[in-house]
């Protein structure tokens, strides 16, 4: 009995926190029309999150290319086929990979450290100030940051699917002697644009849900560095959910 | 009669199931400054983030410059805004900008001025709380005392018409904690603002206060000037400025 009330109550709780999330998203959408004033602001976000993500994106594609490239070279190779090898690892990037593990990395390096960042001026009563002084806090700190949350995400996924296409045709051509014309027939024969733009669709939604959920954990986080270290948990495996459920939701609405 | 800048009516507010404000009444007159004292946790700083709106009261009105503000909005509430300024107890300076650049930061969201202007009314501001050549540190490099002359500065720029004070002196030594009484104290002849400071330092209370009130219980239990309240025959006002653990007010309460 009592187990389910303590149930009952998280259940409530998480149920409030998702209404809060949302309203907290709509006054967010509000203060978007100050875009254009918080521009300077704006474009530090996207060079820190894009720029200092480069490192790591980079070496989760390349690999992952890799990863594809001996998998799908090694069936390919029974069938005589391997010069669909471009295509393969060109359609699941484009489509799957590229969105939904950029999106991943990201939000475990970028929306992670946002929200640590909020939450800190959070508990050090640095936003209460900022409303004091009659200072919007959303709109001097959220709006930067979710407007380079999406505007970040679908560059570096590109960077990922190209990444990921070079890191397939050096496994190609290192195990399998694929030469580069016959890979880049293949990109070409089996990715359509659709797949890239609905990928980068999908990195849009991803990048509005990191951010969203980033701000969201930050600008909600209490009681002291513990509380900090909470919120930052809590806002990684939120956005990985989400970001794994919105995949199967967009993909349903796209395709 | 005095013009009252604020006033507070039966204002109660509750956190959880902690009632921190039960019926308190408050009223600060203009261009005076008023002492809050009482136990950490009593509510004082709650009633200062109720007149600028940070938190709303359960019940009960709360007037600024005659404007019932319980009400508003959190745009309309900034109109209010702009004419107070707020020190906080932790300064609560924001840490990726330089001194200089938190001193203008509500010149620059709030005014025109060209950067040159600002740059001088910093300085000027500055050099009011007693500081010079501080303008491009970060708010790490700087000590307790001096984080709390920045959020005065701070506090100042927009030459409020009310100052409130959240625990000025506490985790001071007492010497950095003198000088910051002094320099409330000079600004207050200078600049002829409103002000509250909330404390439970009573040197501090005594030197800066007209008047001084004590707050326990949720409640206002007495308010009086600071030369009647040191001869106050109330129990619970000698007990908290003689600072004994014996009388009315239990020590694990609070």
């Amino acid at each position: 009995m009592e187990e389910n009330i303590t149930l009952n109550k998280r259940i409530a709780t998480g149920i409030g926190r998702a209404g809060d999330m949302l309203i907290f998203l709509f006054h967010a959408f509000y203060w978007f029309k100050t875009a254009f004033r918080m521009r300077k602001e704006t474009i530090a976000q996207i060079y820190r999150m894009g720029v200092g993500s480069l490192p790591v994106v980079s070496l989760m594609a390349i690999f992952t290319g890799m990863v594809m490239g001996l998998q799908a070279g090694q069936e390919l190779l029974k069938f005589q086929a391997t010069q669909w090898l471009g295509g393969i690892v060109g359609a699941t990037l484009a489509r799957e990979l590229g969105p939904v593990l950029t999106g991943l990395i990201v939000a475990g390096r970028v929306g992670a450290s946002m929200t640590a960042e909020l939450g800190t001026m959070k508990i050090s009563e640095e936003i209460d100030a900022l409303r004091a002084m009659a200072i919007n806090p959303i709109r001097l700190l959220v709006v930067p940051r979710m407007i380079a949350s999406i505007i970040v995400l679908p560059l570096l996924t590109i960077y990922t699917n190209v990444t990921g296409l070079l890191g397939g045709f050096i496994i190609g051509k290192a195990q399998l002697g694929i030469k580069l014309f016959p890979y880049m027939e293949g990109i070409a024969k089996f990715v359509s644009p659709k797949d890239i733009a609905n990928g980068l669709i999908k990195s849009t939604v991803f990048g509005l849900i990191m951010g969203l959920v980033a701000c969201y954990e930050g600008f909600t986080t209490e009681g002291g560095a513990r509380g900090v270290g909470e919120s930052t948990t809590r806002s990684v495996v939120i956005t990985f959910l989400l970001i794994l459920i919105a995949d199967y939701v967009v993909t349903h609405l796209l395709y | 009669m005095k013009e009252v800048v604020i006033r507070m009516e039966n204002i109660y507010k509750s956190f959880g199931n902690k009632s921190v404000l039960s019926g308190l009444n408050l009223e600060v007159f203009k261009g005076e400054t008023l002492v809050i004292i009482g136990r950490s946790g009593c509510g004082k700083s709650v009633s200062l983030k109720l007149i600028i709106g940070l938190i709303r009261p359960d019940a009960g009105n709360i007037q600024v410059f005659g404007e019932e503000i319980t009400h508003l909005t959190e745009e309309e509430m900034e109109r209010i805004r702009k004419r107070i300024g707020v020190v906080f107890q932790s300064s609560a300076l924001l840490n990726s900008l330089n001194v200089e650049e938190n001193i203008a930061l509500p010149l620059v969201e709030h005014t025109q001025l060209d950067p040159e202007e600002i740059k001088e009314k910093v300085a000027e501001k500055l050099s009011l709380v007693g500081l010079k050549g501080v303008e491009k540190l970060y708010p790490d490099d700087l000590s307790g005392g001096m984080k709390k002359r920045v959020g005065i500065a701070r506090a100042l720029i927009m030459e409020p018409e009310i100052v409130l004070y959240d625990e000025p002196t506490t985790g001071l030594d007492p010497i950095t904690a003198s000088a910051i009484n002094t320099l409330i104290m000079e600004l207050e002849k200078k600049l002829n603002t409103t002000s509250i400071v909330v404390t439970h330092d009573m040197k501090s209370a005594y030197l800066v206060g007209d008047r001084i009130g004590l707050l326990y219980q949720g409640k206002m239990v007495e308010i009086d000037r600071a030369e009647n309240i040191k001869k106050s025959s109330n129990p619970l006002v000698i007990q908290f400025i003689t600072g004994s653990h014996e009388g009315p007010i239990p020590v694990e309460e609070g």
